[in-house]
């Protein structure tokens, strides 16, 4: 194993956070939602704008929001006017990427607090549907005369990780009964399915074999935030802070061709660098709750697996055993994750975090996972469907 | 173009749809009426545009737009000569940015002159089909 020399000032601290509602087509636009998330973090802080040092944005696609230069233009509504502003971008992992990069702004000393928000309104891009912002991702020479579609890419992967690991689509379905289960517990849910079963999702419309549409998130609008404080701040903020303990974060190719199909190998990087940090080495046992990145229901599996919270090919299993349920010994997605709540892509992956940082905090309401809980993990996966990031979290 | 070498491909979505906001809609609407308006912060006190539900300044919540009288002066302007493809326009058009007495922030606007200064006072010339747009303003002429 390679050695990471990591060596940071300040010990951080989540001490807020801040969530609007997940939903197809919001009146709100992209600026107001990014207040909406920055205003309640810093309410739950019990902060104003004014005392925030830095503020660290993150987005994906300009071209979802049908803005360019996203970042500049969200800068308001998050806060960032006259401060130190910088927006992050790893496509779909920069949810979680957005919280890493405000530790690092702490962590070096250079900001005390900072305010975190993240934000995606996929429902500008309308015609022909928001799907077609990925039509241009694909490498122009070999890939794109074929016209692919982002779901060929889900569909050949899933297929293969099914192939690997002997896998059913039944047991994939589980992912997704459950995760539009726990939906229900959250304010923020667009989709709260409390009926749902395996049969429905089986039943389900065809999209992309074997994609069909109960195994993928919808398009949603939204946004969240998260206040981030360096230790002796946040002692003064709260008698609660959630600490930092750990981040990562690593690319594979883009080439999804060149990549282990079956296994992340990304998210086993990002999470490796994390774990050595927080002083991991049985994930399995020392993470208490997890939300790893679920737009599809297998890549809760998948990514599962590459966080070493189950063996390879061993998240199914363990999902059929009800192991990651919310009443469970790993609960996984317990605020319904993505396939429940909705996939505002930047925003979702910090939604993750916030959930993490209520459920350690014992804040979760209805969603409260049974057992005790002290250490958390969040991740995301994104840009060429090769990037990870990772935080873990702990009390 | 010779396909092997090089790969034309446009690069658009066919259209996208934006929202104006709670607030920017409540402008809009009194665009369509005829009333020049900017957002009301109830704890700074501030009037501003461009409409916004949160005030820039303090992060309040904003709900209420009042109405502003339609004098605006010329805060700076420009003589636009040629169009996007750079062919000479047949009649220039001034375009200025226009602030309005105790509002925050402005509105970017056409006036109707040959004799545009700074400091010139303008009111909007309406349209009498109104949709709800900021063009619902033809442009703005000397007060």
């Amino acid at each position: 194993m390679t050695s990471r020399n990591i060596n940071f000032k300040h010990r951080v601290a989540v001490v807020g956070a801040g969530l609007t509602l997940f939903r197809s087509k919001l009146l709100e636009t992209p600026q107001e939602l990014a207040w909406l998330a920055a205003k309640q973090a810093l309410d739950e802080a019990g902060l104003t704008l004014k005392d925030i040092d830095c503020v660290v944005i993150g987005s994906a696609p300009d071209a979802f929001d049908g803005v360019h230069m996203k970042g500049e233009y969200l800068a308001e509504g998050a806060g960032g006017i006259h401060k130190p502003a910088v927006r992050v971008f790893v496509g779909g992992a920069t949810g979680v990427f957005v919280p890493i990069a405000a530790w690092w702004h702490v962590a070096s000393g250079l900001c005390k607090k900072v305010l975190a928000v993240a934000e995606e309104k996929m429902s500008h891009a309308a015609r022909p549907h928001t799907q077609y912002v990925f039509r241009y991702i694909w490498d122009p020479i070999v890939e794109k005369p074929l016209n692919p579609n982002l779901i060929w890419i889900f569909a050949m992967e899933m297929h293969r990780y099914m192939y690997k690991c002997g896998v059913k689509k039944e047991d994939i379905a589980l992912v997704s009964v459950k995760n539009k289960r726990n939906a229900c517990g959250h304010p923020s849910a667009q989709l709260c399915m409390p009926d749902i079963t395996v049969d429905d999702v089986l039943k389900s419309e065809v999209l992309v074999w074997p994609v069909q549409l109960y195994d993928i998130s919808p398009t949603s609008d939204g946004a969240a935030a998260v206040v981030l404080a360096s230790e002796e701040e946040a002692r003064r903020i709260t008698d609660t802070p959630v600490w930092i303990k750990g981040i990562g974060w690593t690319l594979d190719t883009t080439h999804w061709t060149n990549r282990d199909l079956a296994y992340p190998e990304y998210v086993r990087r990002a999470a490796e660098m994390a774990y050595r940090m927080a002083g991991i080495d049985n994930p399995r046992k020392q993470i208490d709750v997890a939300e790893p990145y679920d737009p599809f229901d297998y890549k809760e599996l998948h990514h599962m697996e590459g966080l070493g919270l189950a063996k390879k090919c061993e998240a199914p299993v363990l999902t059929r055993e009800g192991v990651t349920q919310r009443d469970g010994d790993l609960p996984i997605n317990p605020s319904g994750g993505l396939l429940g709540i909705g996939n505002p892509i930047a925003a979702a992956g910090l939604m993750k975090v916030a959930e993490i940082f209520w459920q350690l905090r014992g804040e979760a309401g209805a969603r409260q996972v049974k057992k005790p809980v002290y250490t958390g993990l969040a991740q995301a996966w994104g840009d060429l469907m090769q990037a990870g990031t990772v935080i873990v979290m702990g009390v | 173009m010779r396909r092997v070498k090089y790969f034309p491909e446009v690069m658009e979505i066919e259209a996208y749809v934006y929202t104006a906001g709670p607030v920017g809609t409540k402008w809009l609407e009194s665009l369509r009426a005829g009333k020049l308006t900017a957002a009301y912060c109830p704890k700074c006190g501030r009037l501003f545009l461009p409409p916004k539900m949160y005030c820039p300044f303090d992060f309040e919540e904003v709900k209420e737009l009042r109405e502003i009288a339609p004098v605006g002066v010329v805060e700076t302007y420009t003589v636009v000569e040629r169009d996007f493809y750079g062919e000479p326009l047949k009649e220039r058009r001034v375009l200025a940015f226009i602030k309005f007495p105790g509002v925050e922030g402005g509105l970017i606007h056409y006036v109707k002159t040959d004799k545009p200064r700074v400091g010139m006072k303008v009111k909007p010339k309406w349209r009498d089909e109104r949709k709800g747009l900021v063009t619902d303003i033809e442009y703005f002429e000397e007060a």
